[in-house]
């Protein structure tokens, strides 16, 4: 289970996350919500440990997480890969580093859930489209089955019929595979429609913590009341209905 | 047109220049060349029909272009000619010439390399330490000393007080270090500085520090992720440092009294032997052009975006 404790990480003077309490169990997804700035790439950094906190405890069941090796789906999909290797030698590198031994067929599995022809893997990552790009980051996240997967805003790319298919995809394997989802998204519809759990972050600060049902039925707070009704007002949240 | 057909009418376009620059630069030059060849062939002054014969037998009776065609006509067949003033062929003295320039040159590289890299790595460690900003200060300091200032130092330091080191002529391999070094110093210097900022760059690649936490190891990054990008600028300027190479060589080569193509330019220059001076600017023009094409090429192998980029 990962445990973030009174997380609290500073740049230039300025906190941009202040005693941040979050938890999430294997099998679950926790949606991380907030307006750009707002510190949630900045959890995730500092959750992967690329930020040095000023202060709290970030663990996976007690323990140090990186012993896990958790996988991240970058928000930029095409800066996420080296433009000098492969996109199959990026892919594979967890599984290379990691010296896993993959189930038959899980790759080809992957890419036909993600509807990526395999032949795209031979390519270099300025070959592809940048929807393609972002569906190869977590195809390379899911790839090595880490225990926990950080998504920083994963569908940004995508078409709506794509990001639906994604979406689902994600959520079969999480089901079957049972690994802790941590997604950054402003989209409130994919929340709403996949995760267990919702977490607005506002000013780097926790404004509201709930489970996503309560949270969609009922926000306490004057910005989830404000988030949702934005939604409702594109019609993003009905659409995930 | 493809890609190599573009290079190669590119670089044919860069050589034609080349010998064409070369041959007007040479026969604007102020005097008669045929009386500056009569004076060094013969060593005195002579007469008038001598030096009639001598421009016709160089082709320079007949006028600009003739006389450039008459130049460069055996030279697309091969053929580098003869010195016009002591009238053997060229090549096999420039090919001693050579042979002693490029193994100095080589080893000045060599030093260059052997210096810059470790140093750079070591500085990028910790930027802003310590090490850092010695090595800057350091780079920086052999950047702004000229070649002959530096062999100056270099002859005063290891061969007139210590004694350790011969300082004149390149009868032994011992001959060569001094001249190496002053070569070898001024390039590590500018490599320091592209080495250092190149490696900056790479180490802030957006997708390098998951990495890691994907379970990679340190050395893996550093070899198959930082090393590549880092390699990019590094390429560029050992194009460019092998012309301060050469051109340091030729200064090298006088103060330390070697022979080789300094010497061979020098003299060529002072006797206003056409065919000599336009073989060396030849060679060395079609040196460059190759050495470009190399780093067009590796370019490309190192970021396969680069070829995209030009097409």
């Amino acid at each position: 289970m990962l445990r973030v404790e009174a997380l609290t990480v500073a740049r230039g003077g300025r906190r941009v996350l202040d005693s941040v309490d979050l938890a999430l169990a294997p099998g679950r997804t926790l949606a991380v919500i907030g307006e750009s700035g707002a510190g949630k790439s900045t959890l995730i950094g500092a959750i992967l440990g690329l930020l040095r906190p000023q202060s709290g405890h970030i663990a996976w069941n007690g323990e140090d997480l990186r012993a896990i090796n958790p996988s991240l789906v970058m928000q930029e999909p095409r800066a996420a890969f080296n433009p000098a290797l492969s996109l199959r030698r990026s892919v594979m590198e967890p599984v290379r580093a990691q010296r896993l031994k993959l189930p038959e067929g899980r790759l080809d599995r992957l890419c036909t859930g993600l509807e990526l022809d395999p032949d795209l893997l031979d390519r270099r990552p300025h070959e592809v489209s940048i929807g393609q790009a972002q569906r190869l980051g977590i195809l390379r996240a899911l790839i090595a089955k880490a225990p926990l997967v950080l998504f920083d805003e994963p569908l940004s790319a995508l078409d709506a019929v794509t990001q639906k298919h994604t979406a689902n995809l994600i959520a079969a394997l999480q089901r079957e595979e049972g690994f802790a989802a941590l997604v950054v998204t402003h989209d409130l519809g994919y929340a709403a429609a996949h995760a267990d759990e919702v977490v607005i972050l506002r000013d780097g600060r926790i404004e509201e913590a709930a489970s996503a049902e309560t949270f969609f039925r009922a926000p306490q707070t004057d910005y989830g009341c404000a988030l949702c009704e934005a939604a409702l007002a594109l019609g993003a949240l009905e659409r995930a209905a | 047109m493809t890609a190599f057909a573009e290079v190669v009418l590119r670089a044919v376009v860069v050589l034609a220049g080349t010998a064409l620059a070369t041959f007007a630069l040479l026969w604007h030059a102020p005097g008669d060349p045929a009386a500056a060849i009569a004076v060094a062939r013969f060593d005195a002054v002579v007469s008038e029909e001598v030096v009639a014969q001598i421009r016709a037998e160089a082709g320079l009776d007949a006028g600009f272009w003739p006389a450039f065609g008459h130049w460069i006509t055996p030279i697309l067949a091969g053929d580098l000619g003869n010195s016009s003033v002591s009238g053997r062929p060229i090549w096999p003295e420039l090919r001693d010439a050579i042979a002693l320039t490029v193994p100095l040159a080589l080893a000045g590289l060599a030093i260059g390399l052997a210096v810059s890299v470790p140093l750079a790595i070591f500085a990028t460690r910790r930027p802003g330490g310590w090490l850092d900003r010695g090595a800057v200060a350091v780079a920086s300091l052999g950047a702004a000393m000229p070649a002959y200032w530096l062999g100056l130092l270099l002859i005063l330091l290891f061969a007139v007080h210590l004694g350790w080191l011969p300082a004149m002529g390149a009868r032994t391999p011992a001959h060569m270090i001094l001249p190496a070094l002053t070569l070898g110093l001024g390039v590590a210097a500018s490599l320091t500085r592209i080495l250092r900022s190149g490696l900056l760059e790479a180490r802030g690649q957006p997708f390098l520090p998951a990495l890691a936490r994907r379970g990679v190891p340190q050395g893996r990054i550093g070899r198959d992720h930082v090393a590549p990008h880092a390699a990019i600028p590094v390429v560029t300027v050992l194009g460019l440092e092998l012309a301060f190479l050469l051109e340091g060589a030729v200064i090298v080569e006088v103060i330390f009294a070697r022979p080789g193509l300094g010497s061979f330019l020098v003299q060529a220059i002072s006797a206003r032997d056409f065919p000599k001076i336009q073989a060396v600017v030849i060679l060395t023009a079609l040196l460059f052009v190759t050495v470009n094409l190399l780093i067009d090429l590796t370019y490309r192998l190192i970021d396969p975006r680069t070829g995209d980029r030009d097409a």
